[in-house]
């Protein structure tokens, strides 16, 4: 199941660990960041943890930042 | 070409076909010289024999469309290209009740000399009528045939379109009529077919699944929507709040910007104003006038009731159809939002004065000098845009009530005069930081006063200020936000959508939401996709995205209404449709394994999902799941933990109809609560423990 995403089994894309829409997930999670840091001085540990725990984020970004963290890839 | 209008010079017994049984009864009364036709019912089918002008017209009703396209030839295949017209119970087993409409037609039809079409006038009724002449009446029929064109079911209306039909029927709308059934037959068969057949050829699993014309880009909408949002990802900004107080009441006081996007920032202006006074610097106080709304069109009044009820677009329709039948309000599929100069609105207005909640607001109307309707920017050939008829309405349904008098009040409205609001805006100045203080009025109610129920804005009434006066800032936070993902779709935000991208037709884009429920591709309100509905979207977006183009269905749009304004040939867009379909399709083909495989996937994973019934209450580590037996064919609910011989926990259930998970658990047992749904009956829910105590005392609810 190489060629699959980590986290829901879809066909990931390219040279990602991601599918499709996680990949679009983990891109909009970086680009957050930058107003997040502007906006907060926040560092991307509390970011991914504020954004995991907020009811407004979607769920495959939720998923992304979970796993971000729980795997320490910070 | 310009169409000559005469009076019709009927000699003989002459056949009216109607679109449905209620339009013909109304239409044989408003023709009848005494007003009471003789009613006539023949195996369930009934029509009428009116008299006018020594002629005898016989009135019969369709049932909807009578004729419908099927394949000519066999074969549960694709691509299909070759197709016929078939009598509609041919081809569909729920339109049984056809044929008898079809042998009563034939028979009436026997030795009659003239034919007027007096179905719906739009493209559908041109066609159902058009159809059942050539088919049962045969072609001869057609060059005798007359088309009655009317908006509304009264009987003025009805004898005005009689007494000044033309000629002949309007073939350029039945022309568009016939290609729009191909065109979208051609696409549905092949698409779908292409869709199950890639599913059975490459699992041996058989399910049914569609995709359309229209289908496909609207699903595709909803996908990219849920897309947003589900990688949606939040960015904090701050508000400034603050409130003042003048004369013991509060007023919210807005800080110039709405959005400070830095904490620093935010803090900084909490810190230089919180405790301070504020000064008015200037005032201003502006009358703005606010014309009235246009009359509804069909998308404007599905969405206005959606606001106002939460009634859905095929609720809407369904309730004013009704109305229309009923002679109290204009043809509903119109995309018109204008009253033409031939609509006599003196005598609609002194029809609804005789309503006692309509007495006053028409007699303002009628002391007016001069009644000056407000256009809407939309128009429509075929029909005004929905007004009431002036006709008083007997007993109504709570839906059919409020349907009537939105539409009566909006009517009103349109014909009000512009009201006019005084805003006033006070530039607040608190330690060098600008606030704004805004009240807002309305001085003139003018329509206003008609609509008054279904308007929901707040007036913020300030009172006397002047500049230089102190305010004090009784509260001031800054106040951390986050942004907000788009709004899932709601069946009113989807139609909207639908007509902006102009795809699908004011009569079939309600169908098409509809279906798509029906095919189990979205469900819910606020509307959701499901993995199945999201599977074909993904497969089909990844390897023929051709079928999700919303170009290719607005570029058919075009044409098919180009076929009515004579500008483009019905057989030259049927072939375009075929030829656009031919590559598709072909790609289709190449990768129908890979298609196959993907979908399967999905509703192998929905079969699962759906047979769990919920957690078992024995184990607590098990699922109750819905198990066959497969030598009886029975079906029960087990523990999956049965498998591993750790939980024998099985209970009996129902043997017929369809059984649901509810999520629930029962409060006394915490065994799972499922729905059964059967035809003809309502659904209900129950605890599937048999020996549940709840059921022993005798109570009706588990959950």
């Amino acid at each position: 199941m190489q060629d699959r995403c980590t986290l829901c089994g879809r066909r990931r894309k390219g040279g990602s660990k991601y599918c499709l829409y996680h990949q679009r997930a983990y891109e909009n999670l970086k680009r957050a960041f930058e107003r997040w840091r502007q906006a907060l001085d926040i560092s991307w540990v509390e970011f991914l943890k504020e954004v995991a725990g907020n009811p407004e984020t979607g769920e495959w970004a939720r998923e992304v930042a979970e796993r971000l963290t729980e795997r320490g890839l910070l | 070409m310009a169409i000559r209008v005469s009076e019709p010079e009927l000699t003989g017994r002459t056949l009216v076909v109607c679109e449905k049984p209620t339009a013909a009864r109304r239409i044989a009364q408003a023709l009848d010289e005494e007003g009471s036709p003789e009613g006539y019912r023949e195996q369930g089918v009934p029509y009428f024999i009116a008299r006018r002008r020594g002629v005898d017209l016989i009135v019969v009703s369709a049932l909807g469309h009578l004729f419908t396209v099927a394949q000519r030839g066999g074969g549960w295949t694709y691509p299909v290209f070759d197709l016929k017209w078939v009598p509609a119970y041919e081809a569909d087993r729920s339109a049984a009740r056809t044929r008898v409409f079809i042998k009563v037609i034939e028979r009436l039809s026997r030795g009659v000399e003239g034919y007027v079409s007096a179905c719906d006038y739009d493209m559908e009724g041109s066609l159902i009528a058009y159809t059942i002449l050539h088919y049962i009446c045969g072609e001869e029929s057609l060059r005798k045939a007359r088309r009655m064109r009317y908006s509304t079911l009264t009987d003025r209306d009805l004898v005005r379109a009689w007494e000044t039909m033309p000629p002949s029927l309007d073939f350029p709308l039945i022309e568009a009529g016939r290609a729009r059934h191909e065109v979208d037959w051609l696409f549905g068969i092949n698409l779908s077919r292409a869709l199950t057949l890639s599913v059975k050829n490459a699992t041996g699993y058989y399910k049914t699944l569609s995709i359309g014309r229209v289908q496909g880009p609207t699903l595709n909408f909803i996908k990219e929507r849920e897309v947003e949002i589900r990688t949606f990802v939040p960015v904090p900004f701050w508000v400034i709040e603050a409130e003042t107080e003048i004369d013991g009441k509060r007023y919210p006081l807005e800080y110039k910007r709405r959005r400070i996007e830095t904490e620093r920032e935010a803090l900084e202006i909490e810190a230089a104003c919180r405790g301070r006074e504020g000064v008015i610097t200037s005032i201003q106080s502006k009358r703005r006038s606010q014309a009235p709304p246009p009359p509804f069109s069909l998308g404007d009044l599905q969405r206005e009731a959606y606001r106002q009820f939460r009634y859905s677009p095929r609720t809407t329709l369904r309730a004013a159809e009704s109305l229309y039948l009923e002679a109290l309000i204009s043809y509903p599929r119109t995309s018109s939002q204008r009253l033409p100069p031939s609509i006599n609105l003196v005598e609609v207005l002194r029809g609804l004065r005789r309503r006692r909640a309509y007495a006053d607001l028409a007699e303002r109307l009628l002391s007016k000098p001069r009644l000056r309707p407000r256009q809407g920017r939309k128009d429509d050939p075929a029909h005004p845009a929905i007004h009431p008829t002036g006709n008083l309405p007997g007993k109504l349904s709570k839906m059919q009530s409020r349907i009537y008098d939105l539409i009566c009040r909006r009517f009103m409205a349109a014909l009000g005069d512009p009201a006019v609001r005084r805003n006033v805006d006070a530039e607040v100045d608190v330690n060098g930081h600008l606030f704004h203080l805004k009240g807002s009025q309305v001085v003139e109610q003018g329509w206003r006063l008609f609509y008054a129920p279904y308007i929901r804005e707040e007036e913020v009434v300030l009172p006397a200020l002047r500049e230089g006066q102190v305010l004090p800032v009784v509260s001031l936070d800054a106040a951390r936000r986050y942004t907000k993902p788009p709004p899932h779709f709601n069946p009113s935000s989807l139609l909207k959508l639908m007509e902006d991208e102009g795809i699908g037709t004011k009569a079939t884009r309600t169908d098409i939401i509809d279906t798509l429920f029906k095919r189990g591709y979205v469900e819910g309100n606020p509307v959701r996709i499901t993995d199945l509905g999201f599977t074909i979207v993904e497969t089909l977006g990844r390897y023929c995205p051709d079928i999700l183009s919303v170009e290719m269905t607005r570029r058919l749009e075009r044409d098919l209404e180009e076929i009515q304004t004579g500008e483009t040939q019905a057989d030259a867009v049927v072939r375009e449709a075929v030829e656009a379909l031919k590559p598709i399709l072909a790609e289709f083909k190449t990768k129908e394994r890979l298609i196959g495989v993907e979908i399967n996937e999905t509703l192998r994973a929905e079969k699962l999902r759906a047979n769990v019934l919920g957690p078992c209450p024995v184990c607590k580590t098990g699922e109750i799941r819905l198990i066959r037996n497969k030598q009886t064919g029975k079906r029960f609910a087990g523990c999956s933990n049965y498998f591993n011989g750790s939980c024998d926990t099985s209970y009996p259930l129902p043997q017929r109809g369809r059984i649901q998970a509810t999520g629930k658990s029962c409060r006394e047992c915490g065994a799972p609560i499922i729905r059964v749904i059967r035809r003809g009956r309502r659904p209900w829910e129950l605890c599937i423990n048999f020996d549940c105590p709840l059921k022993r005392r005798g109570e009706k609810r588990a959950g």
